[in-house]
């Protein structure tokens, strides 16, 4: 179970509405490489690991990705403050408006809803693992591809504590796999899962 | 005793270092030292939420104070910049 506690895990106080940045950052709301999918992915990827340890750590980071996804959101939320018709129709945020008004809704840069599809529980634990591994990357690369591009300090802040935990999360989950390989039988690694073949 | 805005920093700054030295613990498990640093922070941070909820509101919503009236849901949320 969780208990929501009423703080973000990294302050957001953005002070200029930028709707055209906001329709960038939401993609690490609900693209493909965003926070709600890695927090589903941990999730649901923890029931087949046979290693307590990498069932916990999956556990944490996944808990930990719900704290991001409240700051990405957080950051929509603010960008997009107060807007003015006017705004709305100078900065390219109306097709993303016309549906949802100033909510705050799971989609890629380019539009695309939030899908289950954008991660694999594969019920077998190398293969999850390396998954993570791949997905803690390519979180990372959003935040790299982010930066390069807003200049706004109250912006650029949350971001780059963003990206460090990408970073974080893929040195924590390659000691996972390799805790996970170490207990695996050696002379049938590529052909045994131990989630499945007892 | 710490402003509002001081005490939360500090209770986000000590939160941020026990989530972080967890995840390092949940993959190593033997380190003591690393053991007995969160333990400590911990403590810290028991203390300051526990200062922060007197003072000012809840932060964790089954710590209730018999006392008070529901303010769960008082004053600003947290992605409007509000700390309670």
């Amino acid at each position: 179970m969780w208990v929501y506690e009423k703080k973000l895990q990294f302050p957001v106080n953005i002070k200029r509405p930028d709707p055209k940045a906001a329709q960038i950052i939401i993609s690490q709301y609900g693209g493909p490489d965003g926070e709600a999918g890695a927090s589903f992915r941990y999730l649901s990827q923890r029931y087949s690991m046979p290693d307590p340890r990498v069932a916990g750590l999956l556990t944490d980071i996944a808990t930990e990705e719900m704290a991001h996804l409240e700051i990405v959101g957080a950051m929509v939320h603010q960008l997009t403050r107060n807007l003015t018709p006017e705004q709305i129709k100078a900065s390219g945020f109306a097709p993303y408006y016309v549906d949802h008004t100033t909510g705050v809704w799971p989609q890629a840069a380019g539009g695309i809803p939030f899908n289950a599809c954008e991660f694999q529980v594969k019920g077998d634990p190398i293969c999850d693992l390396v998954e993570d591994l791949a997905a803690e990357q390519k979180a990372r690369v959003v935040y790299d591809n982010l930066l390069r591009v807003l200049d706004d300090p109250d912006v650029i802040a949350p971001l780059k504590f963003l990206r460090a935990r990408e970073i974080v999360h893929f040195q924590r989950f390659g000691e996972a796999l390799d805790n996970t390989q170490d207990k695996l039988n050696e002379k049938n690694v590529y052909a045994f899962n131990p989630a499945f073949d007892k | 005793m710490m402003c509002k805005c001081d005490l939360m920093r500090k209770i986000m700054e000590l939160d941020f270092a026990i989530v972080d030295i967890s995840l390092y613990l949940d993959t190593h498990p033997d380190d003591t030292d690393m053991l007995s640093t969160v333990k400590k922070l911990s403590k810290e941070y028991d203390q300051l939420i526990t200062e922060y909820e007197l003072h000012y509101g809840n932060i964790i919503r089954n710590k209730l104070d018999p006392a008070k009236s529901w303010t769960w849901n008082e004053g600003a949320m947290p992605w409007d910049g509000g700390v309670n």
